[in-house]
């Protein structure tokens, strides 16, 4: 065989070494998040957005608390104090929205440059497993979101309820936001995932990310406006709404419970993810 | 060794099947115990629907693209359950298919992290197609040639015992041309089956040593290229006498054809040339020049073309498709 192209890790089958059976090429599921793993962090958008994000969370947690309080007042003047919500928590997580936007757009963009690049017909060469290849970006994905999302959340919950306590404004403790917490930090992760599998199913950057923003923050408000008052049931199950009911302290009315709101959200997951794989596995690349 | 199915995809393109019996027969060549270089053409505007469908034969054995029925078998087995897919078949397909805002070394050490393979073997191979110097480059940086040759470097990546290149030389300067030439050659005798397409005729008359020609269903033609050659015209001799029109009436005969661009200067096809040196010896007729003229394999190609095809429409520019380099496989042998 070649020497140019020969190495040391491929032995010839013909002089196999004692535990080289380990050594030769193949594909395992830990190759295949290796593989993720290296894309993920090689694009350098993905450290920016997530430093963005972390950015966001913090900064207009930061400001939303600031301008609550009237250390901070607005362009026309409008007075601090009461401005926003009541609720302490949403204050402090005035950025989610942003981020919600941001993390949608790098799961988009995760799934969909593979397609605009023509990368995922090199991906699937090697990977003929589709599904694994899908499966490994969403669980890098994830793994790289986490700690980003918890760090812009906590960031934002403890600089944001420090200006609150210093102005004088209610606070909530940690405890009493606990579950919140982790209910936005999961809202956060699971639309990073929302966008990945809208950027496998749209195969498109542009078309994925118009649609979840549309799907998460402009949708419901639309429909509420434009459907009947008896239709209101359905926008619960929407699921920047079902989401409402567990990524906040206090939850807004006639939503589902929190159980029934994660239920739902993690339904819409679900079935996104499995829409995307099964589109992976069908269509051509 | 390597051996090859058969699928059909005929809600994708009726006519890919005989690609697919060229492929087979392609790798029967690999079989063989002498190198053999294998040529694979069809001709444009055969095939009518979707392009000739040498891209499709390509992504159908990678799993790019599902048959509608059957399958295509690469060592007897589906490709897409090989356990070291990049290490089965390297492929290089019409476009880069790289993502532009990663460096090449990423991407190389992305696909080659699939099998377990370290930045070493990726440095190994930035080296054998000459990226070394740009390998931290983003790929969207690169010239069409790069691109090209880091295509080639994602292809030979896995070490496949099996190289599949769409149109390698796209792009590559005279320096590249030459480059990868050697660079099949090498690849074939190491005992690697190299399927390639190019539209550079004349490219792969020099690459090449068998020919496939596949169109309308059928494979047309199957022989050695010099074969193809001879058989596609008649005999072609270039003479130069000072007794032109002399000799142009003692050949003139049913079949034979002279034609005279200058006096004394004399193309005359339907004889060889020891007939007509014989000839022209007996009438004591003086030649300057008696020289055989081959067609080139373009030229040959698009004689038997014209001759076998029904083309449809005005579609009748001849192209190359698919070529097959295919060398002895030492496994077999």
């Amino acid at each position: 065989m070649s020497t140019d192209l020969q190495t040391p890790a491929m032995s010839h089958p013909a002089t196999p070494m004692a535990g080289a059976a380990s050594d030769a090429p193949r594909v395992t599921a830990w190759h295949v998040l290796r593989s993720e793993w290296i894309k993920l962090w090689s694009v350098r958008s993905t450290t920016i957005m997530l430093l963005v994000v972390v950015a966001i969370l913090v900064g207009f947690g930061a400001l939303a608390a600031s301008v609550s309080t009237g250390h901070v007042t607005t362009g026309n003047g409008d007075p601090g104090p009461g401005r926003f919500a009541a609720d302490p928590f949403s204050i402090v997580m005035m950025g989610s929205t942003f981020a919600v936007l941001l993390v949608g757009t790098l799961g988009a963009l995760v799934g969909a440059r593979e397609f605009t690049s023509g990368m995922i017909r090199t991906s699937v060469s090697a990977v003929p497993r589709r599904l694994a290849v899908l499966a490994a970006k969403a669980l890098t994905l994830t793994v790289a979101l986490l700690p980003a999302v918890v760090a812009g959340v906590l960031g934002a919950f403890w600089v944001g309820m420090a200006i609150l306590s210093n102005g004088g404004a209610p606070t909530v403790t940690f405890g009493e936001a606990g579950w919140a917490i982790v209910g936005t930090v999961g809202y956060l992760l699971g639309v990073g995932l929302l966008g990945l599998a809208l950027g496998f199913l749209f195969r498109s950057i542009a078309g994925s990310i118009s649609t979840l923003i549309g799907g998460l923050l402009i949708l419901p408000g639309i429909i509420g406006a434009l459907l009947p008052e008896s239709w209101s049931e359905v926008l619960k199950y929407l699921p920047s709404n079902a989401a409402s009911s567990f990524d906040s302290v206090t939850v807004p009315a006639d939503m589902l419970s929190a159980g029934a709101g994660i239920a739902v959200f993690v339904a819409w997951l679900v079935l996104a993810l499995v829409a995307a794989g099964y589109v992976l596995r069908r269509r051509d690349v | 060794m390597t051996s090859w199915g058969y699928a059909r995809v005929s809600t994708v393109d009726q006519d890919t099947r005989p690609q697919f019996d060229a492929l087979r027969r392609a790798c029967q060549f690999s079989r063989s115990s002498a190198p053999v270089i294998v040529v694979v053409c069809t001709a444009a505007g055969v095939v009518s629907r979707g392009g000739a469908g040498k891209s499709t034969t390509i992504r159908l054995i990678l799993g790019l693209d599902r048959p509608t029925s059957g399958h295509a078998l690469v060592n007897g087995r589906n490709y897409t359950r090989s356990q070291a897919p990049i290490s089965e078949i390297g492929a290089l397909l019409d476009a880069h298919n790289a993502d532009k805002a990663r460096s090449a070394r990423d991407h190389l050490r992305a696909i080659g992290a699939t099998v377990g393979f370290t930045s070493a073997r990726v440095d190994e191979v930035l080296e054998v197609v000459g990226l070394t110097d740009v390998a931290r480059q983003k790929a969207g940086s690169f010239s069409l040639g790069m691109g090209q040759r880091l295509g080639i470097a994602a292809a030979l990546l896995g070490d496949p015992k099996t190289v599949m290149l769409d149109e390698p030389v796209n792009g590559l300067d005279p320096d590249g041309i030459l480059w990868i030439r050697n660079l099949l050659k090498e690849l074939a005798s190491e005992g690697r089956t190299v399927l390639l397409s190019s539209h550079l005729m004349s490219e792969m008359e020099l690459t090449a040593e068998h020919l496939l020609v596949i169109g309308r269903g059928r494979i047309m033609a199957d022989m050695p290229i010099q074969q193809f050659i001879a058989q596609a015209t008649g005999n072609h001799v270039h003479v130069v006498t000072p007794d032109g029109s002399a000799l142009r009436d003692l050949l003139a005969a049913p079949g034979v054809a002279v034609e005279s661009a200058a006096p004394g200067v004399l193309d005359i096809e339907g004889l060889t040339a020891r007939e007509i040196g014989t000839r022209a010896a007996a009438a004591g007729l003086v030649l300057f020049e008696l020289t055989p003229i081959e067609p080139s394999l373009e030229e040959a190609f698009m004689t038997m073309t014209r001759d076998a095809v029904e083309f449809h429409g005005s579609a009748t520019h001849p192209h190359l498709e698919l070529a097959a380099v295919g060398a002895a496989d030492k496994d077999a042998a």
